[in-house]
């Protein structure tokens, strides 16, 4: 392909990917900023297929999108009462959230200008069959301990989510109706 | 006073008489139709094909040409061979109820389903009031699309397939989960609690179902060690899998079948648009072309589902005389007409039946077979 081809790939997937980003943060109504993750997080799986990550790509779309995306859309139609669209939008921990992500920001910023960037004609990237049994072969191989510490981690989150979930109700929720419009006509 | 006696209406007729020149009548008739298929099909090798080559060449090295005309043609085909399914369908429920099913719009009923469309795209496009518009309006097509895409990567022969992804079991898992986000944001969109019920149910029907049919897909995977379905079809050239396998590989259609009915919320399990309790869930407030949509979803997904048991199980493309795409299609056929058999049997479940069967019975079976494939393929490569 050209680079041309490839530049205007990498543009409209840098478009997809940071459009719908800005409406995350943006939107007054958190379930369509929701639903705005959606073409970011396929942005992502598309800039992955640009560098020949295949199995990157299908696991993004897998877990990001099929799991992670609709368990946060069903939680937040389950708990309808942080919906209402006239809540502000900053809570109480805004004085320390700024400095925090500041700080990251700064950090990663000056880890991105520290890191060199490869110029000039990469080498072929390995076949997806190929990357694929790498990639398995190091999980369970040199990787192995992080990755079952990683399981333990998500047993434990499934675990304190159902203890979570079996925790007498203190109130009733409330059955009060939220206009779901977001109050735009 | 008396009442008139009772009179017996008088006999129509269904055609589901024993009347012997009828039945032999529609067998002949089933015969002219599967000669004329089996003549049209191997007269196909023999048309001048080298003078579409040109046009061929000049598609294959543009990539960008290459691939706008992949997806219009896998668009096409899911688009028109729904209105066949449909038509197949109603015959089968016909059938299966002793009536006839359509019958008046062209050739025993064949154009109906046009018809049909026809008048859904000339209908009201109506948007509940206090409905989320965009939501509402996203829905249809957040849920086709994932459909759509996962016949990109389908063989229907050795080199009738879109893209032959080298994991393209992982990539029609990954994608057919996203159609639970198509029906979130209808059962959302609609602000009708039938529509957001039936959204949450065919939500957690479709994650809890994804697991053990995953599961049971990974069996074939370690069986045959790719996660390419041409390579899975080239792999099962000395046997189908189903046959070659029978110990593990028939328990693992037989879930890859319960799950493939969930996923498509087909009976039994229709839960998420159980007319008797939700009147008809996630697409209760949709009409016109934004119904349409749901439909075609559904139908191309049936399709789909038949066409991946063929591949995974049944030798996908392979068989003698006809042509490669030919046998797909009559084995896909046949799987499809298994799913309307079920259809029409057996009734609905209900929610927590069909939540335990899940999570108790179908993703401890599947993983039970899965480690019995893996033991069965270390066995036979020590």
């Amino acid at each position: 392909m050209s680079s041309l081809t490839i530049l205007g790939a990498f543009l409209s997937l840098a478009v997809l990917t940071l459009f719908p980003a800005v409406m995350v943060i943006s939107t007054r109504n958190i379930l369509h900023a929701g639903f705005w993750l959606l073409p970011t997080l396929i942005g992502v799986a598309g800039l992955y297929a640009m560098l020949d990550a295949h199995f990157f790509v299908v696991a993004q779309v897998l877990i990001y999108i099929g799991a992670i995306l609709v368990l946060i859309l069903f939680a937040l139609m389950l708990t309808r009462d942080v919906m209402n669209p006239r809540a502000p939008q900053h809570n109480r921990l805004v004085t320390a959230a700024v400095p925090t992500c500041a700080s990251m920001a700064a950090l990663s910023a000056l880890l991105l200008a520290r890191h060199p960037w490869p110029t000039g004609q990469p080498e072929a990237a390995a076949g997806a069959h190929d990357q694929t049994v790498a990639l398995g072969r190091a999980l369970i191989g040199t990787y192995a301990l992080p990755f079952e510490a990683a399981s333990v981690l998500l047993l434990a989150a499934l675990v304190g989510a159902i203890v979570l979930a079996k925790a007498p109700q203190t109130e009733p929720p409330s059955a009060e109706r939220i206009d779901c419009t977001g109050g735009e006509k | 006073m008396s009442l008139p006696p009772l009179r017996r209406a008088a006999p129509t007729r269904t055609g589901f008489e024993c009347d012997p020149a009828f039945v032999a009548g529609q067998f002949a008739a089933g015969v002219a139709v599967l000669v004329a298929a089996i003549a049209a099909a191997s007269a196909l090798p023999r048309l001048p094909w080298r003078l579409v080559d040109p046009v061929l060449i000049f598609i294959g090295s543009h990539p960008v040409v290459n691939a706008l005309v992949k997806a219009l043609t896998v668009t096409v085909f899911v688009t028109v061979h729904v209105i066949f399914l449909i038509w197949l369908e109603r015959k089968f429920a016909g059938w299966m109820q002793a009536r006839l099913g359509p019958m008046h719009v062209g050739w025993k009923g064949a154009l109906q389903t046009v018809a049909d469309a026809v008048k859904l795209l000339m209908k009201e496009d109506i948007i509940p009031t206090r409905a989320d518009r965009v939501l509402f309006v996203v829905a249809p097509f957040l849920t086709f699309m994932p459909t759509l895409l996962t016949f990109m990567v389908l063989p229907f022969s050795p080199t009738w397939v879109a893209y032959d992804f080298p994991l393209g079991i992982l990539f029609v898992l990954a994608v057919t989960t996203n159609i639970s986000l198509g029906t979130l944001a209808a059962g959302w969109g609609a602000n009708n609690k039938y529509s957001l019920l039936g959204g949450a149910r065919a939500c957690a029907q479709v994650l809890s179902y994804e697991i053990p049919m995953a599961v049971a897909m990974l069996s074939v995977v370690t069986l045959e060690g790719t996660m390419s379905l041409t390579e899975i079809v080239k792999h099962q050239q000395s046997g189908w899998n189903i046959v070659a396998h029978a110990p593990v590989m028939i328990p693992a259609f037989l879930i890859f079948m319960v799950c493939g009915l969930a996923e498509l919320n087909r009976t039994p399990f229709d839960l998420p648009e159980a007319e008797s309790e939700l009147v008809s869930g996630f697409h209760t407030e949709y009409s016109g072309m934004r119904f349409a949509f749901f439909y075609l979803g559904e139908f191309a997904a049936n399709f789909f589902t038949a066409g991946l048991a063929v591949t995974l199980f049944f030798g996908g493309w392979m068989g003698p005389w006809l042509p490669a795409p030919i046998w797909f299609g009559i084995k896909t056929i046949a799987v499809v007409a298994l799913f309307m058999w079920i259809k029409w049997t057996v009734p609905r479940l209900r929610v927590d039946q069909m939540m335990g069967f899940c999570w108790k019975f179908l993703v401890p079976a599947s993983i039970v077979i899965f480690c019995a494939t893996a033991i069965m393929v270390m066995v036979a490569g020590s």
